[in-house]
């Protein structure tokens, strides 16, 4: 169980203090899987960010009962100057998993081919969402922090993420942030809207994606 | 608990350090030996140098052990503060992994730091002492002591330039000037012993002096005046430490993410 309670976030800009979020609590069970609707800027990726130890909160708390992904975005969790390769043995070592399997699970998946030994930089934005999803699955955590990444890939890529997230690893949390109604109506069971630094939990899906339209 | 956090510790040092080298060095073997060989390099062009200029003898000591003993110490710490410098910013795509600490980021490339320059010392005095270019130093301890105590104030010095480098681009401008003075300040050429009297306990403020004065101490022996406190840097190195470890304590939440 993930306990999320009282998150505030400011930021310093400019002009003052600017508080992003305002106070966000919520849960999520083991096997839940829960979208995050806002419009842009409403600080989805911020919580996300939040909920996976990268960024530290201003104020509240976020107890983390079960295994969490790094959040799988657009940037980070690379060193962008190394190769795929070598970039997937740091990854095997720090989560302490044989770097064999790593490997045979993340070449089957993300199919880079060659790609692999070449540095990070020179990937394409679906090249590292196939990466880094392919080296989560791998490692397989119990919760995984998915911010837009999902919609990014070719066909190919979303059938296969949609088998193996979806399908194979049914019991495993979720937290996707995305724009697509159609992925979020796809995969989640209940959704959370941040709007003007606030959260609410919506446990019909249906319901918060016409609340989210209107906003 | 603690067990398992030192652990992960562990590894996770253990992997900055591979990538650190792979970064550096590349993959080919010859990168690693390249830090051995780098000081021997430098070393070598200085002791030409100045074996050219001055003379055998400075102040009737060995012209060979003095450099070498000044100039290798004094790497060490302009590597460290300089590699300490920024080390979070091009490495923040690896904070994604919460296991991944600011301080591991600075430690990592700290230690390849020290582990180069010991390295290289030992190679390097190795090759001059096959060549009868160097003693055996008359007190080991002492020498080991002093360079410990080196280590330990590069240390603090650099994890609180590298701490506040994240913060203002000012640290780096001062680093310059700084990295410079240090050759005169720090210890590395001067004998407190050639200071005029009046002066000595000014030029001993500066904590790296008596980690120089024990290795010279060390080496040379009893028959030369040497001059040094092991509480004075040892107590400054502890301070500046604290100030460190805190800095990158709070780092965290000044830290500017993409």
């Amino acid at each position: 169980m993930i306990k999320v309670e009282g998150i505030i976030k400011d930021y310093r800009t400019e002009r003052g203090q600017h508080r992003a979020l305002d106070g966000v609590s919520f849960t999520l069970g083991r096997g839940e899987k829960i979208a995050i609707l806002g419009l842009n800027g409403a600080g989805k990726s911020t919580l996300i960010r939040i909920l996976s130890g990268l960024e530290l909160p201003t104020k509240g708390t976020v107890e983390r009962g079960m295994s969490m992904s790094w959040p799988l975005a657009m940037g980070g969790g690379f060193q962008s100057s190394l190769t795929g390769n070598d970039n997937m043995r740091f990854i095997a070592r720090i989560y302490n998993k044989p770097f064999d399997e790593i490997r045979a699970y993340v070449e089957a998946f993300s199919e880079l081919g060659k790609f692999m030994s070449e540095p990070i930089k020179t990937y394409s934005a679906g090249m590292r969402a196939r990466l880094a999803f392919g080296l989560s699955l791998a490692i397989d955590f119990d919760c995984y922090l998915i911010d837009e990444i999902i919609g990014v890939g070719d066909p190919r890529f979303q059938r296969k993420s949609t088998e193996e997230l979806f399908e194979k690893r049914k019991d495993r949390a979720l937290m996707l942030a995305s724009h697509s109604p159609y992925t979020l109506r796809e995969y989640c069971t209940k959704a959370l809207i941040l709007h003007r630094g606030r959260g609410k939990v919506f446990e019909d899906i249906d319901l918060a994606l016409e609340i989210y339209r209107d906003l | 608990m603690l067990l398992a956090s030192l652990a992960i510790q562990r590894r996770v040092l253990g992997a900055l350090v591979l990538r650190e080298l792979q970064t550096r060095y590349g993959r080919d073997n010859i990168g690693f030996l390249w830090m051995m060989v780098e000081p021997l390099l430098f070393a070598t062009g200085v002791l030409v140098l100045w074996r050219m200029l001055r003379g055998a003898y400075d102040h009737n000591l060995p012209i060979i052990a003095l450099t070498l003993f000044g100039y290798l110490p004094l790497l060490l710490f302009r590597h460290m503060v300089s590699r300490a410098l920024y080390c979070i910013r091009p490495n923040v795509g690896l904070l994604y992994h919460r296991q991944v600490s600011l301080f591991d980021l600075f430690l990592s490339r700290v230690v390849v730091e020290v582990a180069g320059n010991i390295l290289g010392f030992v190679f390097t005095f190795t090759v001059l002492y096959m060549m009868d270019l160097v003693n055996w130093p008359a007190n080991l301890p002492l020498v080991l002591l002093g360079y410990f105590y080196m280590v330990w104030f590069s240390f603090a010095v650099a994890s609180v330039a590298g701490a506040l480098s994240e913060r203002s681009d000012l640290v780096e401008k001062f680093w310059t000037p700084i990295s410079y003075l240090m050759i005169p300040l720090s210890g590395a050429y001067i004998m407190a012993l050639w200071v005029p009297a009046r002066l000595r306990d000014w030029y001993l403020l500066m904590p790296s002096v008596h980690a120089y004065e024990m290795i010279r101490g060390g080496y040379f022996g009893d028959g030369v005046g040497t001059f040094w406190s092991q509480p004075y840097i040892a107590f400054c190195s502890a301070i500046i430490t604290v100030i460190g470890l805190y800095l990158f304590r709070e780092a965290r939440r000044h830290l500017v993410l993409e």
